[in-house]
């Protein structure tokens, strides 16, 4: 701990680590805005110029992109119903549905704000509980790794109005997700594509699935929103957002405290944190029913659990040397390249500078409140752009993000196929999250199921372990408890 | 009846022969690789019943409620539909040329057709529209975060 309050007075007596936290900060939110595009792009594209640097600045410069890509998504989930990364596309439920109404402003400065109060509380767990954390990882088995992808998609029933079609449409999804080589090296679906060989990319499904359909409607309007006050687009309206957050304080924090211990969970990353946050914010709060319209909480919900993962993530990755997603895994390879060792003992050699970087952490979760405020303030003006000017431009960007993606045309295909699906899905009133969500979870759910074979006699077996059968209990609970509430509300007399 | 099973059955039918096809193609393959995919098969066969059932009931129940001044609105809903179309044909043309004109050539003329279907019909504001979405697109992408992109036959 003495490291910790070291590192704020080192990291604030010298100003290029500000200088590079605000840059850092600035390109990772950049980056996470633009379709297709991600931090984890920005700190692979910054790799090698972080050779030539020490570890500290390195560290800070990386992580500082790190935070940045995790709130950048969310400004385009709101504004144009296009998610910057996985980790931000259940922000678009209610984010996007505020921005149709003109309260842009407002559901900015509900994101930015969780935003920040989720990767502060994530910062907190980081450094009072990092090795508890790390160890508790550890028990991690492919039993309980099956049930963690298990709830998450268990959460597929109550993100939509229908529990029975979501769970059709997440299943539809679970399927898309097991096309292309499997654990043993069948190919599944590909069709002889040798572009789905590893799977069905998700940059392509997201933004076909759930931007395109929106774009689509816009094409038949004049404007995003009519009779746009002013209020609703000046900073004020941010200001008024991040007071929306600050009078929600035991959903913020409980919401956070789930996206920590969902980022210490190799695999299971910012946008199962999002989704898990999302449902239980559903179940528990009072706009629970309300979820999908455009309410405060369902944004807050989200934000602050896939910020608040960071500190799991970050976690699991210093104590064990394991990374949980792409980003953790370029951060990995930055420390490689300064010559560090991954593993276990990489914490205990260069304690001091990692927890050094730790405080550079909460400084950064400030940085981001200030540039995020700025570029929250020149998004917000979008609605005001003619939609004859903004859908081509959109249009042309989701395109060239598809494209960007794996550097292929046939992601771009891809784009446009699923785009018409999930407007004819839309259409015919099929939600499309519970899609989205089997899309993501479907491929890790197949291998791990595979490993339970491979490492258990029968299946039932992995039933002994606690973290299994409270992952069960929760998971079944979630799965019932729409369907009862539906019945329950139909029974009721008007 | 046909309104009911264009709207609301057409979809989950199209997905679960899909499933199906995908569903036979596995099986033929070993038990490691179909061990989850047949039971979730199954659940979608069931549900597709069970939410056909309850769309029908439902459908049933409105029936006799639907608004019988419904020709009125067909004329501007058709143009609506073509212009959507249209957008979307030119996206598809876009993907499938975009590799042999090049980037910017390509999402010059993409965007200009897109413009026009939009209702633009300043000539200099779609030239120039065009050419600087395309020109900043480039600039982000090829030369910010040196990102490739389809070269085409010009050389750059």
């Amino acid at each position: 701990m003495s490291y910790f309050f070291a590192g704020f007075a080192q990291i604030l007596s010298d100003p290029q680590y500000l200088m590079f936290m605000f840059a850092g900060v600035a390109l990772g939110m950049v980056l996470g805005c633009l379709p297709g595009l991600t931090g984890s792009l920005g700190i692979a594209l910054m790799l090698p110029f972080t050779y030539h640097m020490e570890a500290l600045t390195a560290l800070v410069f990386l992580l500082s992109i790190y935070t940045g890509g995790l709130f950048g998504g969310a400004i385009t989930a709101i504004m144009i119903n296009t998610p910057g990364s996985t980790s931000n596309m259940v922000t678009m439920l209610d984010g996007y549905p505020m921005a149709k109404r003109g309260e842009g402003g407002r559901a900015m400065g509900i994101g930015l704000t969780s935003s920040v109060i989720g990767g502060l509380i994530g910062c907190v767990f980081l450094v009072m509980a990092t090795e508890p954390l790390a160890t508790f990882a550890l028990k991690f088995g492919p039993g309980e790794m099956f049930m963690v992808v298990f709830f998450g998609l268990s959460c597929i029933g109550s993100l939509a109005k229908n529990p029975l079609k979501s769970i059709y449409s997440g299943l539809f999804g679970v399927l898309l997700g097991t096309i292309g080589m499997s654990a043993v090296g069948t190919l599944r679906g590909t069709y002889g594509q040798m572009y789905l060989m590893d799977g069905v990319p998700m940059t392509p499904a997201l933004i076909g699935f759930l931007a395109l359909p929106e774009i689509m409607l816009l094409v038949n309007q004049t404007s995003m929103i009519k009779d746009l006050d002013a209020k609703s687009v000046g900073p004020r309206s941010i200001l008024q957002g991040a007071l929306e957050v600050v009078r929600r304080p035991v959903q913020t924090v409980l919401c956070s405290i789930l996206g920590v211990v969902v980022g210490i969970i190799p695999a299971a990353g910012a946008s199962v944190a999002g989704v898990l946050g999302y449902n239980q914010s559903k179940q528990w709060t009072k706009a629970g029913d309300r979820f999908g319209t455009g309410v405060p909480e369902g944004i807050i919900a989200c934000e602050t659990a896939n910020n608040a993962s960071e500190g799991g993530a970050l976690s699991t990755l210093f104590v064990l040397g394991i990374p949980g997603s792409n980003s953790t895994a370029m951060l990995l390879g930055a420390l490689v390249l300064q010559g560090w060792n991954p593993g276990p003992k990489l914490f205990i050699d260069n304690r001091e500078i990692i927890y050094t970087a730790f405080s550079s952490l909460f400084l950064q979760q400030l940085v981001m409140l200030v540039v995020g405020f700025v570029l929250c303030a020149c998004a917000v003006y979008i609605v005001k752009v003619p939609t004859r000017y903004l859908v081509p431009f959109i249009l042309t960007f989701t395109l060239v993000g598809a494209f960007s993606n794996r550097n292929a045309v046939f992601d771009m295909g891809l784009m446009v196929l699923f785009g018409i699906l999930g407007f004819l899905m839309k259409k015919a009133e099929f939600p499309v999250m519970p899609l989205i969500l089997g899309l993501l979870l479907g491929g890790d759910a197949d291998s791990e199921l595979l490993r339970i074979y491979q490492s258990h006699d029968h299946f039932y077996q992995i039933f002994r372990s606690p973290i299994v059968l409270v992952l069960a209990a929760v998971s079944v609970f979630c799965v019932a408890m729409p369907l009862i509430t539906k019945k329950r509300k139909a029974g009721k007399p008007a | 009846m046909k309104s009911f099973l264009l709207k609301k059955m057409a979809l989950p039918t199209i997905v679960l022969l899909w499933a199906a096809s995908y569903y036979v193609e596995v099986m033929g393959y070993s038990v490691k690789n179909h061990r989850m995919i047949q039971p979730i098969f199954w659940v979608m066969v069931l549900l597709y019943i069970v939410n056909g059932i309850t769309d029908y009931r439902e459908w049933k129940r409105e029936a006799p409620d639907a608004p019988k001044d419904a020709a009125p609105q067909e004329k501007p809903d058709r143009r609506q539909a073509l212009r959507l179309a249209a957008i979307i044909g030119c996206m598809a043309g876009y993907v499938a040329v975009l590799d042999i004109i090049g980037f910017l050539p390509g999402t010059a003329v993409f965007i200009c057709a897109v413009l026009l279907l939009m209702g633009e019909r300043r000539w200099y504001r779609l030239a120039g529209i065009s050419i600087a979405f395309s020109a900043v697109i480039y600039l982000i992408f090829k030369v910010g975060l040196a990102i490739p992109l389809p070269k085409g036959f010009l050389p750059f």
